[in-house]
């Protein structure tokens, strides 16, 4: 263990809790080992119904991970500064014996053919394993990715031994792949993190007419915090009786003997719950779904983003009562806290104004700045402080424009293609088909709403960031929270499956009068 | 929870060994003001300092009032009885200005190096600048058998915050037994029967000044009579700094309140609750006899880990993973579970001072002629917010320190307590720390 | 009932009047250069005993032993006596805990110094003896000369050397020696203290006049705040001081050196009483931008913007009142709501306010606006108005009365008076305290539009500011008005003339003086108010040069200097 702080003496589940505490890691630079999201399988005599043209009659996986016991995943920007701009190539093991483990969706036919493939406890000599170049990088990572790099890695998995234990209700089959060897098809073993560039996505300064307002953002987070009488009941993080209800018997015993009854179970064994302690954060369709405790809520804040009937914000209904996900739960506070200190700020930049209460055009910018916000010593964000644009094509790369239009002091922009807020120390928020609705307080600071829809299992991996211990500290289970997101999916329809890959969301936003440089970044 | 109460805590350390507290000190050796021995020799300065980790809440721990008398908020109840002894600080920050917010790393590291860390987190990291300690115990703690003790109460050595720059810390005696033997074992000697050297350097010191003395008669000679005052002022200064070096020619002040004590019985070590505080109370009597026998001048005290592991027995959360998971109970406005253990960790605080408070020296006590530095490496260890870090400063340096006040820092870096330290203890600083919590503005209103 | 205040000399209820007769406005420079037509009388005063000040002290080991030495320890603090820090340096002296840091700072710094290499050592000591007494002697009197800033009497000298051969043979080490000789210099009072020695003037039989070296003295700390270099010591060895060319020579190099702006900066820290940003603190939940480093900043934008106008544009004094142009950082930036070059986010920028901000003149920038230690919540017109008296046109303000109550004006949530106008208004009302209120109250209350760190308000208490005022009868509004007022104020550059006078001598300005300090006005006009011009005035006058016999104070410095009206 780096720094060598720990001799022991003490049961190791003490250690790896202290040692593996949430934000924290000890692991070096690592990509993701697993991913929620589509991988294809060919198999000799399985028909799968997968559709993609490149792999039409494979089989499609719903989530994936390698090895038998994933490691906790690398939070970046924790330990020191992160850099945003890496391409990490395919963590996939270089050579076997080794394990792939795959959940197939029950309800597709290829399941029932793999289940009779499974329980004839034959060895299939070889098959093709594809997985996407791009779910299957480090979550922090961001820019594009190298040319050469193909948008699936493809193996051969020889060898390969199968066991499926079965769960009763649970929407999803698992699977473990034990393969003997393990050929890299299109992709070489990548030793370490690669750097990339990216362009900028647009010029600023750039609309300069009329006045210019700009503000520092304060605050950002998904504006799902239901009212306590909504939430007559919160969702709670998974218990020893959860862990142990999969266990075989004799293991249920030894494993008590050896934690402790009462001790409760580390979050780092906690996710190791599924079937054969398979990962349930990783793989969360393969357990019964424990239910998600939704909030009793009429009105939600949000936008009508489909132009029917209602508010779409979806993610409220999906996330409106979990503890951590509150405004002053843990996720939410931890973020802004990180983004106070600059690494980066977020700028929004009101320009063209040429009268505040009523104008037909104006321009929001959302700019970056890696000055960090001033808080006086007891916290509030203070104003009228300059920050610079950054120039680091980290940042650059996401600067986006909205045209919008003032009515009645109340500032609303057209949709634009998509919305990336960075984060210090966690996975980022990509929006898509991203608007807002904005307006500026008499004491000069701005608030308002920004509404788009998410990338639902994006959302679902920044959830469970760790791997495991989010569970814990914002107080639900993966199963629950994956079925639910799955479930109020309505936007980003896939034309070839038809699926939703989206959910429609809103977002608080929050800023402070603030300045960019007098004669732009330039002297 | 009632069996959590400090009086069960310390019956149970008691029928454990307990470790016999000095005799009172006899005053007769002592000079008219008390301060020092009849035969002039001063008694030495200690310092120290005690970590607990995962911050306070800060409505609950900060007083309201500053100055002297401040007002006890619920979290600090227990140092009630040494409040006169016990200045707090409070909106001294880390200073990040760049760096990364290590979280459970850069707040300690500010304030114990003056610098923010740029490589680090919750299982620890590297510091740009030496701890305070090393510093500290440089300047006074050779002439002793150890430069400074460092001890750590969950059983885990690595759990220390004294470091040389770099990435490893200098390690923890976490066993009492361990640290029995190492202090009184058979390299004990007894500091009353050890002989005495005059040290050259110094006599050179006293030469310089006397010879100092000779400009005296020609300034006279062209001064006017009003600056002739100001030039006897001058040499009485002189003459009073030449005794005061005398005072280090002569042998040193007995240590009067040494008393070897009994080696503790062997004992569970670990991070739960009541073990690390059995464990806290009995290092804790050791490291005080070790400053009453002039072992060391320094010891640092590190009740766990920063991201504390410290946990209930039965309890599967320790203290740590509680501040992010558990929920702000909406009507208390704090974290009932977390708070416990800052509670308690202000209880065992409060049973240091009680135990160095215990031990008669000259006019006052240890407590009165050391400084304790205590502090922890968050505000709100819920979001790792490092403004405002909870720090506390007991003893008064045999009244070089003007203890008992709350202090505002509005702000600065918190290194400027740190600061005021080195100079209290004369050290030669004029700045302390690196970037953003460079400081060189020490706190006047505890300079005596 | 007399007081001494906290700036100004004693003065009565009685001394109001003369300072208001002072008030009448000086008479046209031609007027002057007429009354200099006969060369001005000059006052004499024992010499002096003057502490060096911290940065001072730290100037002179960098200068002497190379910029890289640390110079540890604290100091004591300084003390302001009759408008100067200058002054106050030559009333105190060192406490014993002042000497204990002196001792170890001394060692320190000599141990620096032979460490590492700093100590031009010529000779090498002989192989049989760890001390070599001749070489020794060279080495230490070539330094005692630089930090004594005169060179050392065979017997002095001879001391020194003896207690470096003590050490020599004590640690068996000739470097060791040097070291304890350099400590036991730096330990001296003749370090330590500027002294002054007068010495018989042949040229006026029975005269006195200031030793060459403590007028080198004089000169050096005057311009460059910093004790003199060699060539300057040189130039006083050959008497060159006493030759007017050859001291313009040396002043005018001095003039031209990098030293010059330190020397600036250091006069305009004292005159503008900036010691008091040390600890200066404000109550953070009024004034969240408020900390130490913007305190710090703004102490430094004030004296950025005097070394801009006065050295570098080599502009008139008076415009310090009126110019626009100014530098900025990114916490300033905040506190005038106004954006910062990119440039400025790290660090300084030059920056002017444009026409439509309420900024222009040292008056409108924080480094006077937040420059009170006296009030954490709120603005006090009363000490505003008594800085710029005292500090800008050198005019004592009484102290309060004992016993005042001074409820009305301290409860500002009282609804019936809403503004600090309202307040003092009602406070005056007791005749004990009219009299001096009179004096700053106006000055202050104009200035109602800038909170107690300088933000820009038009309200307080949601009662409109009344901001008008008068300044010697003249009517004017606000902070532009009350600083055009003073940039045509003729006290103004008379004060600057007086302080400049009282830095170099270091002690009050008294009636004996007034011959050549009227005089010296007169100049200050004549070179349109040139603030170099002035430095260098005072610096190669023969009063910087006078000096009576060490004894009793002479009769001409024993009553108060007034300007006289002509």
């Amino acid at each position: 263990m780096a720094f060598g702080r720990f001799d022991g003496g003490f049961s190791l589940r003490v250690v790896l809790a202290a040692a593996l505490a949430l934000a924290t890691t000890l692991t070096g630079a690592q990509a993701a080992f697993a991913y929620i999201g589509p991988s294809y399988l060919r198999i000799e005599g399985v028909a799968g119904d997968a559709k993609p043209t490149a792999f039409a009659g494979w089989v499609r996986a719903e989530s994936n991970y390698w090895t038998q016991r994933p490691e906790l995943q690398e939070i970046r920007g924790i330990r020191d500064n992160k850099n945003d701009l890496l391409f990490t190539g395919s963590q996939a093991p270089a050579q076997g014996p080794n394990m792939l483990a795959i959940s197939v969706d029950k309800g597709s036919p290829a399941a029932e053919r793999l289940m009779a493939l499974c329980r004839s406890g034959e060895t299939i000599p070889a098959l093709t394993y594809a997985e996407s170049s791009d779910l299957a990088r480090h979550p922090q990572e961001h820019g594009p990715a190298p040319h050469n790099v193909p948008a699936f890695y493809q193996y051969t998995l020889r060898q390969v031994h199968l066991a499926c234990p079965v769960v009763a209700g649970a929407p999803e089959q698992a699977f473990a792949l034990r393969f003997a060897a393990i050929d890299w098809l299109n992709y070489r073993p990548q030793p370490a993190p690669r750097p990339i560039t990216a362009a900028p996505a647009l010029t600023w300064p750039g609309h300069t007419s009329g006045a210019r307002r700009t503000f520092a953002i304060n605050w950002f987070a998904a504006a799902v915090d239901a009212s306590p009488s909504q939430c007559p009941r919160l969702n709670t993080k998974p218990s020893e009786a959860d862990y142990y209800s999969l266990l075989p018997r004799d293991e249920v015993a030894h494993e008590q003997e050896q934690h402790g009854t009462g001790v409760g179970i580390g979050p780092e064994l906690m996710a190791f719950r599924g079937p054969n302690r398979m990962h349930v954060t990783l793989m969360p369709g393969i357990v019964a779904d424990p239910g998600n405790q939704a909030p009793h809520s009429a009105a939600a804040p949000g936008f009508d983003l489909d132009l029917r009937e209602g508010i779409d914000n979806q993610l409220l209904t999906v996330e409106g009562c979990v503890e951590g996900l509150k405004r002053r739960g843990f996720l939410p506070m931890i973020f802004n806290e990180g983004r106070a200190v600059g690494r980066p700020t977020a700028l929004l930049e009101v320009s063209g104004i040429d009268d505040p209460q009523n104008d037909d055009e104006v321009f929001v910018t959302f700019l970056y700045s890696t000055d960090p916000l001033r808080r006086s010593p007891t916290k509030t964000v203070l104003s009228d402080y300059t920050f610079r644009v950054t120039v680091d094509p980290a940042f650059t790369q996401d600067f986006t424009r909205f045209r919008g239009r003032i009515a009645n002091g109340v500032l609303t922009t057209e949709p634009a293609k998509l919305l990336h807020v960075h984060e210090v120390t966690a996975i980022e928020t990509t929006i898509w088909q991203p608007r807002m609705r904005m307006q500026f307080l008499p004491d000069g600071r701005l608030k308002g709403l920004i509404g788009g829809y998410l990338d639902w299992r994006r959302r679902f991996t920044w959830q469970v960031f760790r791997a495991s211990d989010y569970e814990n500290t914002i107080g639900m289970q993966a199963p629950a929270l994956y079925n639910a997101l799955k479930r109020a999916a309505d936007g980003l329809g896939d034309p070839l499956t038809g699926e939703f890959n989206g959910i429609s969301a809103a977002f608080d936003i929050e800023g402070v009068p603030a300045f960019t440089p007098a004669k732009g970044n330039t002297q | 929870m009632s069996h959590w109460t400090r009086r069960n805590l310390l019956r149970g350390m008691m029928r454990g060994s307990a470790v016999v507290v000095g005799l009172p000190f006899l005053d007769l050796f002592l000079d008219g003001n008390g301060e020092a021995l009849a035969s002039g020799a001063p008694i030495p300065t200690r310092f120290g300092t005690w970590f607990w980790g995962c911050g306070v809440n800060t409505a609950r721990w900060f007083p309201s009032q500053l100055g002297k008398g401040y007002d006890i908020k619920p979290e600090l109840v227990p140092i009630t009885p040494y409040r006169d002894k016990v200045s707090i600080f409070s909106n001294f920050n880390c200073n990040l200005d760049g760096r990364p917010n290590l979280v459970h790393w850069s707040g300690v590291m500010a304030t114990m190096t003056g610098a923010a860390p740029l490589k680090g987190g919750v299982s620890g990291g590297t510091s740009e600048l030496p701890t305070i300690d090393c510093l500290v115990s440089d300047h006074i703690g050779g002439g002793t058998r150890f430069r400074s003790l460092e001890l750590a109460c969950t059983g885990q050595s690595g759990v220390s915050y004294s470091m040389r720059a770099g990435s490893t810390v200098n390690p923890s005696e976490v066993d009492p037994v361990q640290l029995y033997r190492r202090l009184f074992g058979t390299d004990f000697q007894d500091p009353n029967k050890a002989e005495f050297k005059p040290d050259p350097s110094v006599m050179l010191r006293q030469s310089v000044l006397s010879s100092v003395k000779d400009d005296r008669d020609e300034l006279l000679r062209s001064l006017g009579s009003a600056d002739k005052q100001r030039v006897d002022q001058y040499f009485t200064s002189v003459r009073q700094v030449e005794q005061q070096l005398g005072q280090l020619l002569e042998k040193p002040a007995p240590a009067e309140a040494c008393v070897v004590a009994r080696e503790p019985g062997k004992a569970e070590l670990g991070p739960t609750w009541d073990v690390a505080m059995r464990t806290h109370d009995l290092l804790g009597q050791l490291a005080v006899m070790a400053l009453a026998c002039n072992q060391t001048r320094v010891v640092n005290m590190a009740l766990s880990i920063a991201g504390s592991n410290l946990r209930k027995a039965g309890d599967p959360v320790a203290f740590h993973e509680l501040t992010h998971e558990e929920p702000v109970d909406e009507k208390l406005g704090y974290q009932p579970k977390a708070t416990f253990f800052i509670e308690r960790s202000m209880e065992t605080f409060a049973s240091m001072l009680k135990m160095m408070d215990g031990v008669k020296e000259g006019a006052g006590t240890l407590l009165d002629n050391s400084l304790i530095l205590a502090t922890s490496e968050s505000n709100f260890a819920k979001i790792h917010s490092v403004d405002n870090l909870p720090i506390m400063v007991a003893g008064s340096a045999g009244s070089r320190w003007k203890s008992g006040q709350h202090i505002s820092g509005n702000g600065d870096p918190s290194s400027r307590v740190g600061l005021t330290i080195q100079q209290v203890l004369g050290m030669p600083v004029t700045s302390w720390g690196d970037g953003a919590m460079r400081s060189s503005k020490p706190i006047s209103e505890v300079m005596a | 009932m007399i007081a001494v205040s906290k700036f100004g000399r004693a003065a009565s209820m009685g001394g109001v009047a003369a300072i208001l007769i002072g008030l009448a406005s000086l008479a046209p420079a031609e007027k002057v250069t007429a009354a200099a037509a006969r060369p001005p009388e000059i006052a004499l005063a024992p010499p002096g005993f003057r502490r060096l000040n911290e940065a001072q002290y730290i100037r002179s080991v960098e200068q002497i032993f190379g910029p890289a030495i640390k110079v540890p320890g604290r100091f004591d603090p300084p003390l302001r006596e009759q408008g100067l820090l200058a002054i106050g340096d030559a009333t105190v002296t060192v406490s014993a805990t002042g000497i204990e840091q002196y001792e170890l700072r001394a060692r320190e710094i000599a141990t620096q110094a032979m460490a590492g290499g700093n100590v031009n050592v010529p000779c090498a000591p002989a192989a049989t003896d760890p001390f070599d007494a001749a070489c020794a002697r060279q080495v230490l009197g070539r330094y005692g000369r630089l930090l004594y800033r005169r060179p050392l009497a065979d017997a002095e000298l001879s001391a020194v050397v003896a207690i470096a051969g003590e050490a020599a043979r004590v640690n068996n080490s000739f470097a060791k020696g040097l070291e304890t000789g350099l400590s036991r210099l730096l330990m001296s009072p003749n370090f330590i203290f500027r002294v002054e020695r007068s010495v018989a003037d042949q040229l006026a039989p029975g005269g006195y006049r200031l030793e060459d070296y403590a007028l080198a003295s004089r000169i050096s700390f005057l311009l460059w705040d910093s004790p003199p270099d060699e060539a300057l010591l040189d130039a006083a060895a050959r008497g060159d001081l006493r030759v007017p060319t050859k001291l313009e020579r040396q002043v005018d190099r001095m003039l031209a050196s990098s030293r010059y702006e330190q020397g600036v900066r250091s006069f305009f820290f004292d005159m503008l009483g900036y010691e008091q940003f040390r600890g200066l603190a404000k109550d953070q939940a009024i004034y969240p931008k408020f900390n130490s480093e913007l305190a710090r900043d703004a102490q430094e934008q004030t004296l950025r913007t005097i070394i801009d106008l006065l050295v570098t544009n080599r502009g008139d004094y008076r415009d310090l009142f009126s110019t626009r142009k100014t530098f900025v950082n990114r916490g300033l930036g905040a506190l005038y709501k106004v954006p910062v070059s990119a440039a400025g986010v790290d660090g300084w920028a030059p920056y002017t306010f444009p026409a439509d901000q309420p900024r222009g003149g040292i008056l409108s920038l924080a480094g006077f606006l937040m420059l009170d230690p006296t009030h954490e919540g709120r603005s006090s017109p009363t000490i505003r108005g008594k800085t710029v008296r005292e500090l800008l046109l050198c005019q004592p303000v009484p102290q309060p009365p004992p016993n005042v109550n001074f409820a009305l004006v301290q409860d500002v949530t009282n609804p019936l008076y809403k503004t600090a106008r309202q307040r003092l208004t009602a406070h005056q009302e007791n005749p004990a305290c009219a009299g001096c209120h009179a004096l700053t109250d106006p000055i202050g209350l104009s200035l109602e539009n800038y909170d107690a760190v300088g933000n820009f308000r038009t309200h307080e208490n949601e009662a409109e500011i009344d901001a008008t005022g008068t300044f010697e009868g003249k009517p004017y509004t606000g902070l532009t008005g009350l600083s055009q007022r003073l940039r045509e104020s003729p006290d103004v550059p008379a004060c600057l003339v007086q302080r400049a006078y009282e830095y170099g001598v270091g002690r009050p300005a008294a009636g004996g003086d007034a011959d050549w300090l009227d005089y010296a006005i007169g100049q200050f006009a004549s070179d349109r108010f040139r603030f170099s011009a002035l430095m260098r005035r005072v610096a190669t006058s023969p009063a910087l040069a006078s000096a009576a016999p060490p004894g009793p104070v002479t009769a001409a410095l024993s009553y108060d200097y007034k300007r006289r009206i002509r």
